[in-house]
């Protein structure tokens, strides 16, 4: 079982990316099922998204269970720090430095790498879910790029470009 | 043939389908508000309505239940406190064809005003409700609504709660799709228009059903193998079954797909087989109340009260009772950091927020009712001194104006929420002879819950007809990024209230902002003659403008700005302009 956070703020494309995560499982035949917050807080309010992945009935993800976090702020992520696990990873768009330690962090200013690449900040959680693609073993980085080739082309070079950042960082 | 990861709104949607629903109604409200365009979305030549109001959407459902069809009717909870009339009458008379009704619950709460459990209101009404679990129960116990309703000939309400409604999960649909159910309708005074007498008789049919639907859906108890077990239903059971199978705890599971009828020799049985059942359910004891012995859970204060519950929550509860002690792999991290607050705000260039503005300048002292949708943020400007529920800004308006009658009273309602429940509000405020300012604030859609259409946008009638026909006298139509223009007709108005004695209307339109397509948009700019009065970020706390720290002046974000200009006249310093 994979468990994780998605978050961020109202407006910025959490939930298109949990859905787009766990659309992926299901598409690789694996079961997921994964919880969002609409209303209120699409406000530009926190918004923390929750997936598992694997056999479960619930997106529950307990205290210290996340095996990842993506966030699209760095506020979210120091917000959700609770759910990550010792050996779980925190990805994180910021172009701030991160004063932290005790857990893996990768950060980088994806929304800022994906307005100059592929003329949208809206692609910077694209480039996020390609760094867990690339960077966590739990799932086949080959064969969810091959069952991705149905999304929107400019979509999957925005994975692929964060999958390439992971293997040479 | 469908497949994919699909939200549990969906999936309802697509049960409702696939058990060959003719016609659906709703008012949106969130955690529900996708069930109705999922359900036009698989089925686009069924009947689909966005009703005035959740009453009114009842009606209507249940009406064509009565002749035979079958329907959906969807909310949510407190949604279903507006339809709570024809709930309780329906109950009796039951249908001729088929009806569930969704009624979403927000434990939490997230988007409501209230945690309510719509499923004490199936209770007091006696209309049976399923609780499903997550996105694929949603889709069976939906399924089994309309087996139920069928059979009995019985109202079923569904209850999600948010968590379900708002998951995704994977789901593979066969081939099961239902032509639609037409029927028609068969006089049935005794049934359909039932005195008081015969209402004691529909009474005691229902009575006799629910004991038989009870015991059709009595819950399994499973082969024994612990002397504990947990009695759950809905998110709550979804959450205790992952920690249970996740954490190895010695508890046996049982799912109740129906918290009510809930079937007594179940009960009996349960209590007879193990020695410590904990009830856990959303939000209200309603499961619970049933049990009377070896039984803990909400009733003897080991589950909240309020709040949602979180598999943390669960998780420490079943640890606790089964004397265990709860270790978890946490990562130990250290930071100095701490995370800003992020509150919920209008959107930039968002028309409501200089409505606002405009009526703090129009009325200082003013007191300002306000009311339910993405304009209740307008209490970061300190312009929604109230917030009770759908309709009630106006209302609330006539009683503070009683109350507090040297002070000047301006309300706000949005457009959906007019319609909603605001002009038999603002009815009683004309014939009541209520000095007040209504403003309107028209964005053309309802936004918060995901832009459902409005009436007056079909063509057929006008915000301002309905004024006149409630009988007010006064209306004013502005464009609220004119500032000035806003101000003044809120003045007007006022004036107008208190000499005349009677209700005036200022009606604010502009397009919600999140639907306006900018081509080459202008944007604002701010100069160095900016003395960093906060005025433009804090009091106006439009988000595309930010402190620069280090500058200490304001500063405009320039892929946020949609340049609505109303910061120019905001700023007096007159520091803002126009970026070339
Ligand atoms: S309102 Fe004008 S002077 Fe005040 S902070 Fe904003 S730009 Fe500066
Ligand atoms: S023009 Fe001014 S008020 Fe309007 S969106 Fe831009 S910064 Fe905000």
């Amino acid at each position: 079982m994979i468990q994780g956070v998605i978050c961020g703020k109202g407006g910025q494309g959490v939930i298109t990316l949990n859905a787009m995560i766990g659309t992926l499982a299901a598409n690789m035949g694996i079961p997921a099922v994964s919880a969002e917050t609409h209303g209120m807080a699409m406000r530009g309010g926190s918004v923390a998204t929750y997936i598992k992945i694997g056999e479960c009935l619930s997106a529950a993800v307990a205290e210290g269970s996340a095996d990842f976090i993506i966030s699209l702020t760095k506020d979210e992520a120091l917000r959700n720090l609770n759910y990550i696990k010792k050996d779980g990873v925190i990805i994180v768009d910021t172009d701030e430095p991160f004063d932290i330690s005790g857990v893996k962090i990768i950060s980088l200013p994806a929304s800022d790498m994906a307005e100059k690449e592929f003329g949208g900040r809206i692609y910077g959680g694209q480039v996020l879910l390609g760094i867990l693609l690339g960077c966590f073993d739990g799932i086949d980085t080959e064969k969810a790029l091959e069952i991705l080739e149905t999304a929107p082309k400019i979509s999957i070079r925005a994975i692929e470009y964060g999958v390439r950042y992971a293997q040479t960082h | 043939m469908v497949n994919g990861f699909f939200l549990g709104n969906e999936l309802i949607a697509l049960a409702a389908v696939d058990s060959g629903v003719k016609s659906a109604y709703a008012y949106p409200g969130t955690p529900s508000s996708e069930i109705l365009l999922a359900f036009s979305k698989f089925a686009p030549e069924r009947y689909a309505q966005w009703s005035l109001n959740e009453k009114i959407a009842l009606e209507l459902a249940a009406g064509e239940a009565i002749s035979g069809s079958s329907t959906l009717c969807c909310m949510k909870m407190v949604g279903l406190n507006v339809a709570a009339d024809p709930l309780f009458s329906v109950a009796y008379t039951g249908v001729d064809g088929a009806m569930v009704l969704v009624s979403a619950d927000d434990p939490g709460p997230y988007s409501s005003q209230t945690e309510q459990d719509s499923r004490m209101y199936a209770v007091s009404a006696k209309m049976p409700v399923l609780d499903p679990c997550n996105p694929q129960d949603a889709y069976r116990l939906t399924m089994l609504g309309y087996q139920i309703s069928e059979k009995y000939r019985l109202p079923v309400m569904v209850r999600p709660v948010m968590r379900v409604c708002h998951s995704r999960q994977n789901f593979e649909a066969g081939d099961v799709s239902k032509e639609p159910i037409h029927g028609q309708f068969s006089k049935n005074t005794p049934r359909w228009a039932a005195t008081p007498k015969f209402r004691r008789i529909l009474h005691e049919k229902l009575n006799k059903n629910l004991d038989l639907l009870a015991a059709e859906m009595a819950p399994k108890i499973p082969e024994k193998r612990y002397d504990m077990a947990v009695v759950a239903s809905g998110y709550a059971y979804a959450m205790a079954k992952d920690v249970i199978n996740e954490m190895n705890l010695p508890f046996d599971m049982i799912k109740v797909d129906m918290p009510f009828p809930l079937d007594k020799q179940f009960v009996i049985e349960a209590e007879m087989v193990y020695d410590r059942i904990v009830v856990l359910e959303e939000t209200f004891p309603v499961i619970e109340h049933n049990f009377t012995i070896k039984t803990v859970g909400r009733l003897t204060g080991l589950v909240p009260s309020e709040g949602e519950l979180t598999v943390d929550i669960i998780a420490d509860i079943l640890f606790k009772t089964a004397g265990m002690t709860r270790k978890t792999d946490k990562a130990e991290i250290t930071t100095s950091e701490t995370p800003v607050q992020l509150k919920p705000r209008l959107c930039a260039g968002c028309g409501h927020r200089p409505a606002f503005y405009a009526m703090k300048l129009a009325a200082p002292s003013g007191i300002f009712p306000g009311d339910i949708g993405c304009y209740t943020l307008g209490v970061n400007l300190d312009a929604v001194d109230t917030c009770i529920c759908m309709g009630a800004s106006v209302t609330f308006a006539e009683a503070m104006k009683r109350s507090n009658p040297d002070r000047p009273v301006i309300c706000t309602i949005g457009d959906s929420t007019f319609f909603h429940t605001g002009v038999a509000g603002l009815t009683n405020a004309v014939v009541n002879s209520a000095p007040i300012v209504v403003a309107i604030l028209d964005n053309e859609t309802t936004a918060m819950t995901g832009f459902q259409p409005v009436p007056h946008k079909t063509g057929k009638l006008t915000i301002e007809q309905a004024c006149q026909g409630a009988g007010v006298r006064h209306i004013a139509k502005v464009d609220p990024y004119n500032l000035k223009k806003g101000v003044e007709a809120l003045k007007q108005a006022l004036a107008y209230a208190h000499t005349d004695n009677s209700p005036a209307v200022v009606i604010f339109t502009k397009e919600c902002v999140t639907k306006t397509r900018y081509k080459n948009k202008k944007i604002a700019e701010i100069t160095d003659a900016c003395t960093d009065c906060t005025i433009c970020y804090e009091k106006f706390e439009c988000p595309a403008i930010y402190r620069d720290k280090a500058k200490r002046m304001a500063k405009i974000d320039e892929t946020a700005c949609v340049g609505c200009m109303v910061c120019i006249q905001v700023c007096p310093q007159k520091a803002i302009g126009v970026k070339k």
